[in-house]
């Protein structure tokens, strides 16, 4: 069968992209941005494994399956993982979606401040002091770890290189209300960026 | 009465003499306390006692809390240094059955035992706490940048990829005795950091 097609339909199907996502930024060597046969039997296939499904399955429950399965990058098995529950009506059948567009869903990444902490230790010259009747006493005292006081003499000796940085997770959300408040919205997304 | 002493009896008594002197005239403040509790020193302690009822059960806990008090008060009623009122305290300890019987008579002649504060040099351990500035990521998977953004002001995402420059912040370092690792670090290596020979007196307070 021979299909006539207009100028504007023929220009239109040239242009229209059945490969890309979030209009060309993202682009997988196996798959589409529709389900196709391919597609659809990955999904059947992992149907008829019957592995069982909670109420709200998170992704990361199938994307080892997807890479595994069908040698699959992480990113690909993810975006799949991600529609294969969106698409699952428990019927097993997957065929009827072929030609319907797959959401995306990848790592998206923003980069700002954040508050951080470490814990730095060091060491300082100091005397330990007690009320004994002799020195013999004292000592006796400090090998039974007693002591009345300490008393510090000089400053702290420390190394600050090599130091086990942390998140400060009390600040980090004010933090970054105060960045995100301080910017527009759409400055903000067009910053994001589609992560590994 | 004329006494006639051998040899070493008189260098023993010498000896004797010379310990004592040294103990309780360490510092050269002691002229007014003799060795040995007197008259005045035994009547004071059970003045002490029948007036402030302080007992060694009142007086434990930390020095701050047990000998200060009786320190203060053998000072001001009985006149006395700090120092030399610290020995004092101590013996009302070392004599308390004796005192709180009003035993005068048995109480007069008995030695006084020094008592000091001491000191020793060693390595104290301290860990402190430094706040800095990281420049890094936050990420999260989503559908799209916007849903992200939705993600982010909710407060799911992780953190990735901090890139720490704490060069500002380096003055700001909350220290505090880290007890423990220095009670250990004594415990461990006691005859490696510690010489009886370098321990002194310590400074009164």
């Amino acid at each position: 069968m021979v299909l006539r097609l207009t100028e504007g339909q023929y220009k239109r199907l040239l242009s229209e992209d059945n490969k890309s996502f979030l209009d060309g930024e993202v682009d997988f060597r196996n798959i589409s941005n529709k389900v196709d046969r391919f597609v659809s039997n990955c999904f059947e296939y992992v149907f008829k494994l019957g592995k069982s499904i909670p109420d709200d399955p998170p992704y990361t429950l199938y994307t080892k399956l997807f890479m595994d399965e069908f040698s699959l990058t992480e990113s690909e098995s993810v975006l799949l993982s991600h529609n294969y529950i969106k698409l699952n009506d428990k019927t097993g059948d997957f065929k009827k979606f072929i030609g319907k567009p797959l959401e995306y869903f990848g790592n998206f990444s923003w980069s700002g401040f954040f508050p951080v902490s470490a814990y730095v230790s060091g060491e300082i010259a100091g005397e330990f002091t007690g009320y004994a009747t002799t020195p013999e006493e004292f000592y006796s005292q400090l090998e039974d770890g007693e002591y009345e006081n300490f008393i510090e003499k000089g400053g702290v000796e420390y190394n600050d290189y090599d130091l086990n940085w942390e998140y400060d997770n009390d600040y980090v959300g004010d933090s970054l209300e105060n960045q995100l408040s301080g910017q527009d919205k759409e400055d903000v997304i067009d910053d994001i960026t589609i992560g590994e | 009465m004329k006494i006639r002493l051998t040899e070493n009896q008189y260098k023993r008594l010498l000896s004797e003499q010379e310990t004592s002197e040294e103990l309780i005239d360490y510092d050269g403040v002691h002229k007014k306390m003799g060795k040995k509790i007197d008259k005045f020193i035994s009547k004071l302690f059970i003045h002490i006692f029948e007036t402030d009822k302080i007992t060694p059960q009142t007086m434990e806990g930390p020095y701050e809390y047990g000998y200060k008090s009786l320190v203060k008060i053998i000072s001001e009623v009985g006149d006395y240094n700090r120092h030399s009122s610290l020995i004092l305290a101590h013996n009302y300890i070392k004599y308390f059955d004796l005192i709180k019987n009003g035993d005068v008579e048995n109480l007069i002649g008995k030695p006084l035992e020094y008592y000091a504060l001491f000191k020793v040099d060693v390595p104290l351990h301290y860990t402190g706490e430094v706040t800095g500035t990281g420049y890094g990521s936050i990420e999260g998977y989503s559908t799209s940048p916007d849903k992200f953004f939705d993600q982010i002001e909710r407060g799911e995402f992780d953190i990735n990829d901090v890139d720490v420059n704490p060069e500002e912040e380096k003055d700001q370092i909350y220290w505090h005795l880290d007890d423990d690792v220095t009670r250990d670090q004594i415990f461990n290596d006691f005859d490696k950091l510690i010489d009886k020979e370098e321990i002194t007196w310590g400074q009164w307070y």
